[in-house]
């Protein structure tokens, strides 16, 4: 690991924003830092960055304590929110900014930004200046401007917040082939939940101040650890259960729409007794068709709502047994189905117990 | 620190104690004697301020520099305000351009070029030196400041507003009287406020025009001609104490409308 | 479009237009004319000629004079842009509370009037001034110093004095206006402090410095209560030539013609100084 938070605490004026937060940097990966707004996302990257200044902890650097470097002396560069790019240089001397503070000669830095443009498909544009740039090409120049120093790390902060939704597809792509092909380490943060899933090797999920759950998307996505990340990371459908018994491989729970099973990863350290949350996504949510469904986790509903978004469905089932429940399902293509299913739009609707996850009640 | 930051810091105070110093001082003597450079603390006196007080001649001075600088600051608000709104109502830029450039003339140039123009114009149309020509002076001097205050309230304004009133006929009035004035008002009374005050200071301009009457500051620049007293101390003192009082009142009331938004993150 | 030129429009700029033309520039029109007349028998001449400004470019003893000038406002100009600088950059980015409180403390000095600061310097320089009393007092010298008053060396002191606020403010608002951001940006980058004033900050207030060094110069150039009052018979400027044609020598033509020349100058100042207010990169934006 090329990078380390050890118990770091950040306190403003008596407010702490940041909680003994440790976390783990890896040589090379794309790590995203998720969260919502306010979670310290930002302050986090201005530690590492040296732009602010840990109350206490350690920032380790492969092994060295970094922490009261100032940020011109860290092997870090920063991609601004806003792009922080220079408004009186051109594009050539925004990129170059960093070679020439350190003293390379002219003919050496002018190749070096040449590549640099280049390779960030700016060639040529060298001469402009900022404003005469789109959003996605400052974006651009804010990378190359900071990957021209070899750093070890890339911080990027909500870079692409900025744009629109074409455009930040393109730069999501963009950024994730820039990573590949040049081997850094990204730290990248943004609040967006499909954003960090697309682009990440792995996500740390923020909230008040304190890491939630670090791993990769699919572990954070169907995993999650707790109620915060579980509800956070997309849509789900929740339901309270109290844990009845566990055998080897399954979870027996007892809910207010009967007995469920689901089914028992490893790392659940739950007791019969013990009252969990069950989270199903909405795309795990199947419906009785022809009449072939298991026999578990059968729950027989009534569509009370149904939205038709293009590529799929969505329904939104309600529950004899428990008022004021909702699930939502994703149809694929066969939307029109229940109108034609039971009587008075009853429906039967299932899911593999392996497609649920426990999460503890309490807590966040 | 290094060496270079301590030299910056020194420079630093030095600037301040140049730009106070010789002012406290000037405080300092109006109250005290100084015998071989030693502030003589037993001397404590009011007796330059009431010296200063039975000088019956600088009461009419005084009163002459605040007639002027009503009248100059409530004509240039009106003419001001009248060059704000033909410009702010659709004009051809090439005019607006025009107009601006002549206003700010004036206060481009250095105020002997302005006083002497206005002497020498003056005496063309045979406008008499003295009070009225040095209130028509400070018009001119204290144009482009009160200008550039209230047109700058104005393009704030939604200019379809300022044109409709722009516009002649009854509700070009209206929207005017009820909409345009009461978004001006503030604009119009800062102005006022900023024209009274660099009339009363003006000095240049009033010495070309003023011929034998006075007023304030030219009265403090004959007494100094003369030399030193402790009455010149003692008035000096006075105008110090009001700037300072005023420059913290206006300071507190500008920085509560526009607090500060904090970059020093 | 159509409305271009139409009635009212044509009678609204015509107003403006007149009224700024009687008060502002038919004055300066006359004053402009009044350089071209000439004196004969304490009576103005209307006659056209270029007398006056021939007199100027030949006669040694004005052009010394518009020399000294030049380089006294240019030396005032310099001086107080650094020192304005580094005031400036001192003031920056300090707490809120203190903040406020610099500002005041140039904002006062900006405000307080101008005759009674002239007097205030003098005072302060004067042979029977303090310092020279404290001097004495102290044994540091034995005679009140004679020079620190009524030569050229007092009004550049006292120019410097009481146009230091001039350029203090407007380099530090315009500082105030630079982005944190880039300033965290430059040091994310690997800039010292000393290249991130001359890479970052020194450029972006640039707007600021042009300000500063117009005012100051323009001021320094054309003003003649300073010299007159602090200046002695040494202490001479073209401000001062200008005066006494309106006084003494009684002379308004050739009065007129030597401001004509000091509004060449002033012009230029104002000219350049807008070309620095505006570096390339914001021309190419507008
Ligand atoms: N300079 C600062 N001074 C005081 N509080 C701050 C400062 N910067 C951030 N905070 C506070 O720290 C918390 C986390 O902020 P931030 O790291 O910007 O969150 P995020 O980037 O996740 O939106 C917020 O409550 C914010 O108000
Ligand atoms: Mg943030």
């Amino acid at each position: 690991m090329v990078l380390r938070l050890d118990r770091v605490t950040k306190v403003y004026n008596q407010f702490t924003v940041l909680q003994e937060l440790s976390l783990d940097v890896r040589r090379g990966e794309f790590l995203t830092i998720l969260g919502p707004s306010g979670s310290g996302k930002t302050t986090v990257l201005q530690l590492i960055a040296g732009i602010a200044q840990h109350t206490s902890g350690r920032l380790l650097f492969n092994g060295k304590d970094i922490g009261r470097l100032p940020a011109s002396q860290r092997p870090f560069n920063t991609v601004f929110q806003d792009y922080a790019l220079f408004p009186h240089m051109t594009v050539a001397d925004n990129v170059g900014y960093g070679p020439r503070i350190k003293g390379m000669n002219r003919r050496d830095l002018l190749s070096l930004v040449e590549q640099a443009l280049e390779h960030v498909e700016l060639g040529g544009m060298g001469k402009r200046y900022p404003a005469q740039l789109s959003g996605g090409q400052r974006q651009r120049v804010a990378l190359a401007r900071a990957l021209i120093n070899k750093p070890s790390i890339v911080l990027l902060d909500e870079p692409l917040s900025a744009l629109d939704a074409v455009l930040r597809r393109q730069m999501q792509v963009f950024l994730k082939a820039a990573q590949r092909s040049s081997g850094v380490t990204f730290v990248f943060v943004t609040h967006d939940q499909e954003e960090a899933v697309a682009m990440s090797d792995r996500i740390c999920v923020m909230n008040g101040g304190r890491v939630e759950q670090l791993g990769t998307p699919a572990q954070i996505y169907h995993e999650p650890s707790n109620r915060f990340v579980s509800s956070f990371m997309g849509e789900t459908n929740a339901l309270s259960a109290i844990v009845w018994s566990i055998d080897n491989d399954r979870v027996v729970l007892r809910s207010a729409l009967g007995d469920l099973i689901a089914y028992k990863r490893p790392y659940y350290a739950f007791v019969p007794g013990a009252e969990v949350l069950l989270n199903v996504r909405p795309e795990s949510v199947q419906l009785d068709v022809s009449g072939g469904a298991p026999n578990t986790n059968r729950l027989v509903a009534k569509v009370v709502d149904r939205a038709f978004l293009g590529p799929n469905s969505k329904l939104t089932l309600a529950f004899p047994q428990a008022q004021n429940l909702h699930w939502d399902v994703r149809t694929l293509g066969n939307h029109e189905l229940p109108a034609a299913a039971g009587k008075a739009g009853e429906v039967t609707a299932w899911f593999r117990p392996e497609d649920c996850a426990l999460v503890p009640a309490s807590g966040s | 620190m290094r060496p270079i930051s301590w030299v910056l810091a020194g420079v630093t105070l030095v600037a301040f104690i140049a730009m106070y110093l010789p002012v406290l001082v000037v405080a300092l003597l109006s109250f005290f004697w100084v015998r071989r450079g030693v502030v003589q603390w037993e001397s404590f006196s009011f007796d330059a301020f009431a010296a200063l007080a039975a000088n019956a001649d600088l009461t009419g001075v005084l009163t002459n520099s605040i007639l002027i600088a009503a009248a100059a600051s409530l004509l240039s608000v009106a003419v001001a305000a009248i060059l704000a709104l033909l410009v702010a109502s659709r004009m051809p830029r090439a005019v607006v351009a025009l107009v601006e450039f002549m206003v700010f003339l004036p206060f481009v140039l250095p105020p002997i070029v302005t006083g002497l123009s206005l002497l020498i114009a003056f005496r063309e149309v045979g406008l008499a030196r003295g009070l009225a020509a040095v209130t028509v002076g400070h018009v001119v001097v204290v144009l482009a400041v009160v200008y550039s205050t209230i047109i700058n309230r104005l393009r704030a304004l939604s200019p379809t507003l300022v044109a409709a009133s722009a516009d002649l006929g009854a509700n070009g009035w209206q929207t005017f009287r009820f909409v345009v004035l009461p978004q001006m008002s503030s604009a119009l009374v800062a102005a006022g406020v900023l024209a009274f005050a660099l009339s009363l200071d003006e000095t240049v301009v009033t010495l070309f025009l003023v011929g034998d009457s006075s007023t304030l500051p030219i009265r403090l620049y004959s007494l100094m001609r003369v030399g030193i007293s402790a009455e010149v101390n003692a008035l000096a003192t006075l105008v110090i104490g009001f700037t300072t009082v005023v420059a913290i009142f206006a300071g507190r009331a500008l920085l509560q409308h526009n607090p500060h938004e904090g970059n020093n993150a | 479009m159509s409305g271009r030129f139409s009635g009212a429009t044509l009678a609204k700029s015509a107003l403006a237009v007149a009224i700024l033309g009687v008060l502002i520039v038919l004055p300066l029109a006359v004053f402009l004319a009044h350089s071209f007349y000439r004196m004969e028998d304490r009576e103005i001449v209307r006659a056209f000629s270029f007398a006056n400004y021939a007199e100027l470019a030949s006669n040694p003893a004005y052009r010394s004079v518009f020399v000294q000038t030049l380089w006294l406002a240019l030396q005032v100009t310099f001086i107080n842009t650094v020192v304005g600088w580094i005031v400036a950059r001192a003031m920056w980015r300090r707490r809120q509370r203190l903040h406020f409180a610099l500002i005041l403390a140039v904002a006062v000095p900006l405000l307080l009037s101008y005759v009674i600061k002239i007097y205030a310097v003098r005072m302060f320089l004067g042979v029977n001034g303090l310092l020279n009393s404290t001097l004495t007092s102290l044994g540091i010298i034995d005679e009140p110093l004679g020079f620190l008053l009524f030569n050229m060396a007092a009004v550049r002191i006292t120019l410097c004095v009481v146009l230091l606020p001039y350029s203090i403010l407007p380099i530090f608002l315009t500082l105030e206006r630079v982005p944190s951001r880039l300033v965290q940006a430059a040091e994310d980058l690997g800039a010292s402090a000393t290249q991130v004033f001359w890479t970052v900050l020194f450029p972006l207030a640039l707007p600021g410095t042009a300000m500063a060094t117009t005012l100051t110069f323009v001021f320094a150039a054309g003003d003649f209560l300073i010299p007159e009052l602090v200046g002695g018979p040494n202490g001479f400027t073209l401000g001062r030539l200008i005066f006494t044609q309106f006084g003494l020598a009684y002379n308004w033509p050739f009065g007129a013609a030597l401001a004509v020349l000091l509004v060449v100058v002033t012009l230029t100042a104002v000219v350049l100084g807008q070309r620095l207010a505006q570096p390339r990169w914001q021309r190419q934006n507008a």
